[in-house]
């Protein structure tokens, strides 16, 4: 009969249907798992790195916390940074900025010496050009970002700067050519052409320390607590605890460079 | 047939810069090149290899008891390592030691019982408000009834360790 | 000489301007390549005829200039011994790892050209050179085949105008890739901007065709020879019809800047305002864009009213400002980008230097190379026509 046909066909019809939809829906929602699970990741499991990770023993990648609110601006870290990795004296791999904000709506920047002498009251680089008073300040240390996404390594026609499996950002003195693009591509300034081995030069996030086990020297130094470094694959890591605690931000994130070093307290002035 | 000979022998040169290329490549390139991403693996141990300076307060108390003590006890103690002030320890156990090629780089430093505690102690706008500020150690010795001169520092009347008054 | 003061918050790290007079030279030099190597195709591939008294002179001279292209990246190198890594170990996300490639390519495209067009001349040469000495050179450069029948040559033609097709976006490979080394650095907000590459390569044509009407002109004048009045014609529309897309598109992204506004304007304002003023505004657009744009819209509209004289000096004046337009492009880009801090609140300080690697004594005598190139070029093959045209002192027999 054709009604019982067309009943069969409608069954068989809606049945299709049915699987497809289901068939869909729970593509979807593994499909949809995956997605939130590998962004849930992204920052922390370095995707990007492609480094495979397994879920019980994950290795480890290193964040960075600077929480701005704490900073004194006493440059200990500066000191200890140029100490440990003989930076040379008219370049940084870590420096501190203050901010000043005037009565006028000026924002004042000044790292002189890159703060390595700390900061005096008097003797400010730049102030403004009246006799405005100042209306709030801070200090923001700085150093390289490890970027998830470099441009510094994207560039790098030689694959001089690489990237360790815990994510940290390094150069290989002996392969660097010196062209120095990686220079112009990091958005932070955070690379140099060291002047005597005439190679790129950049923070390690101390990783000859790190790799023993030590903390970088920077935050060993810093006397008030404003630098957390550590294991952001280990939940019960002090950066991990803080990171869970804390609203943090990264530097120029319109940039896209997904940074591993992060910031509490970033005001919108900061660039 | 047989006008090509030229263009034969064109392609018999670049072959043979191209193999030149090729041989001088294998000869050039580290083996370790390329192993687990595009840079010589071997780079990373050789950033590991590098001996770390700052060793940390503990590593002190061995030697300076006393001074580590009078530090535990004092306020400074899980703010300011004792590196901070007189530099990283690496240097200071070589010379100990006796190694010849132990004089401190240029970037080393060691107390003066004033400079460092500037830094932290006077005033500056910017400051977070957690830590003790002086208008100027002229205005704080005059304010504590003591007397000033150019060469006043701040361990004239503070334990440096334990930033006790004395 | 230009000089800046350091003023605002400028990153620590950036206490000098890294990249200068050879980063400022390097673009300059390829772009002299492109275009006179597009010179050279519009008459071997698009036969136009008028370009013929040109078309091998362009060719040589793209191959002197492309020689030195790199002398200003090795100069620059803090490594310059392992230069050759670039091509060893190459990074494929890398854009200047692409330069090894694209610059042998190139090279090889051109020098194969060269070969093809010459052959028969050098066959010829083998022969009949003036001394034993230059035979055996002629001889190694023939291959060591002296085949130049019928046959032979149709071969080489056919190779050649595949070489010469393949050359074209070969051309504007290896000078669009260099735009792309600045447009493609995202750090940078006078740098990134997808029309860099564009922008490059049309001022790269314009530096090129320029650079082959100076040259022509100026030995034609020398040499006391006639000057080819249909091809001075020619040159000078192909320069207008270049350089009025290359400033439409400078404009363009001036414009763009200035009417979207984004978070670097602030900074981009002052330096466009402040620093680049003379430069961009002045020697650049105003002077340098301007004045040849309206001197060679005035010899193309109204050709019939100028005599080849005045159209020879017209074009040769306009031609040398081009060129002076285009090394300001090349500055305004590679020094102008430099000049604000990464922290977008200052400026850097800067002075070129006169000696050193970098000095700008060097960056002249390193423009000068390709000239003396040139003239060793000229000792060995006819650059003007065919081997009839070589001088007979170099020929057996010659005085």
């Amino acid at each position: 009969m054709s009604g019982c046909d067309n009943d069969d066909k409608d069954t068989s019809r809606r049945e299709f249907i049915k699987t497809v939809l289901d068939a869909g829906a729970k593509t979807f929602t593994f499909g949809s798992l995956i997605c939130i699970t590998a962004k849930l990741r992204l920052p922390e499991a370095g995707a990007s790195d492609g480094v495979v990770q397994k879920e019980l023993q994950m290795p480890a990648i290193y964040g960075f916390l600077v929480d701005t609110m704490k900073c004194i601006g006493c440059g200990s870290c500066v000191r200890a940074d140029k100490a440990e990795n003989d930076v040379p004296e008219q370049y940084f791999r870590t420096w501190v900025e203050q901010y000043t904000f005037y009565e006028n709506g000026e924002v004042v920047v000044n790292s002189p010496k890159g703060a390595s002498e700390g900061f005096a009251e008097k003797g400010r680089a730049f102030q403004p050009k009246g006799d405005e008073k100042p209306v709030k300040g801070f200090f923001v240390p700085k150093l390289c970002n490890h970027c998830i996404n470099t441009p510094c390594i994207q560039v790098c026609p030689v694959g001089a700067s690489y990237k360790t499996p815990e994510g940290v950002v390094l150069v290989d003195k002996k392969t660097c050519v010196g062209c120095g693009y990686c220079v112009q591509a990091c958005p932070f300034g955070s690379r140099y052409i060291h002047p005597v081995t005439n190679v790129a030069d950049k923070c390690t996030w101390c990783y000859h320390r790190i790799s023993k086990g030590l903390k970088p020297a920077c935050v060993l130094a810093c006397p008030v607590g404003a630098r957390t470094f550590g294991n952001v694959n280990d939940a019960n890591s002090e950066i991990s605890k803080a990171l869970r605690e804390n609203r943090v931000q990264v530097l120029k994130s319109y940039m896209g460079t997904n940074p591993r070093t992060r910031y509490i307290g970033l005001d919108s002035e900061v660039i | 047939m047989g006008h090509n000979k030229h263009i034969l022998r064109l392609l018999g040169v670049l072959g043979a810069v191209v193999v030149l290329f090729v041989v001088v490549r294998t000869m050039v390139v580290p083996k370790d090149f390329g192993k687990t991403g595009h840079f010589r693996f071997g780079a990373i141990e050789e950033e590991k290899a590098k001996t770390a300076r700052f060793q940390g307060a503990d590593a002190c108390k061995d030697c300076h008891a006393e001074a580590f003590k009078t530090w535990t006890e004092g306020k400074h103690k899980h703010h300011i390592q004792c590196e901070n002030c007189h530099g990283p320890r690496l240097w200071h156990v070589r010379q100990m030691n006796g190694e010849p090629d132990a004089t401190p780089p240029k970037a080393y430093w060691n107390a003066t019982g004033i400079v460092e505690c500037k830094r932290c102690h006077v005033k500056t706008f910017e400051r977070a408000p957690q830590v003790k500020s002086i208008e100027s150690v002229q205005a704080h010795v005059t304010e504590m009834g003591g007397t000033f001169s150019p060469t006043t520092k701040c361990t004239d009347c503070h334990n440096q360790h334990s930033l006790e008054v004395k | 000489m230009h000089h800046f003061f350091a003023e605002g918050y400028v990153l620590p790290n950036q206490i000098q301007i890294w990249w200068t007079c050879m980063i400022v030279l390097y673009p300059y030099i390829t772009g002299i390549v492109a275009g006179a190597f597009i010179i050279s195709s519009l008459y071997h591939v698009f036969h136009k005829e008028d370009l013929k008294p040109v078309a091998r002179f362009a060719m040589l001279m793209a191959l002197a200039f492309l020689l030195f292209a790199p002398t200003p990246l090795l100069a620059h190198l803090g490594h310059p011994e392992r230069a050759f890594n670039i091509m060893f170990m190459p990074n494929v996300t890398s854009a200047m790892a692409g330069f090894g490639f694209i610059y042998l390519m190139y090279m090889l495209i051109l020098v194969i050209e060269i070969w093809l067009l010459y052959r028969e001349d050098i066959v010829f040469l083998s022969k009949n050179a003036s001394t034993r000495v230059m035979r055996k050179v002629y001889w190694l450069l023939s291959l060591g085949v002296d085949d130049v029948s019928a046959e032979a040559k149709r071969l080489d033609h056919k190779i050649m105008m595949f070489l010469a097709a393949i050359g074209i976006p070969a051309a504007c490979t290896l000078h669009g890739y260099v735009g792309f080394l600045f447009g493609s650095i995202k750090g940078n907000p006078w740098w990134a901007t997808p029309l860099m590459p564009v922008i490059f390569l049309l001022s790269a044509v314009v530096s090129g065709i320029a650079m082959v009407l100076i040259c022509y002109l100026a030995i034609q004048w020398v040499k006391k020879r006639p000057v080819d009045g249909a091809c001075v014609q020619s040159l000078v529309e192909y320069l207008w019809y270049f350089l009025i897309v290359d400033v439409t598109l400078e404009l363009l992204e001036l414009i763009n800047h200035a009417y979207m506004q984004n978070h670097d304007w602030e900074i981009l304002k002052e330096l466009l305002t402040q620093k680049l003023f003379f430069s961009l505004f002045v020697v650049q657009l105003g002077f340098g864009s301007f004045v040849p744009f309206v001197v060679l819209g005035a010899l193309v509209i109204f050709r019939k009213r100028f005599s080849e004289k005045a159209r020879s000096r017209l074009g040769f004046a306009s031609a040398i400002i081009l060129l002076v337009q285009v090394l300001a492009m090349r500055w305004n880009v590679v020094i102008g980008g430099q000049t604000f801090s990464k922290s977008l609140r200052g400026f850097l300080g800067f002075d070129i230097e006169f000696w050193g690697r970098e000095g700008l004594l060097f960056t002249v005598v390193l423009f000068a190379m390709p000239f003396l190139a040139l003239w060793v070029m000229s000792r060995v093959l006819p650059l003007w026509g065919p081997v009839s045209t070589f001088p007979k002192k170099y020929l057996r027999g010659g005085s």
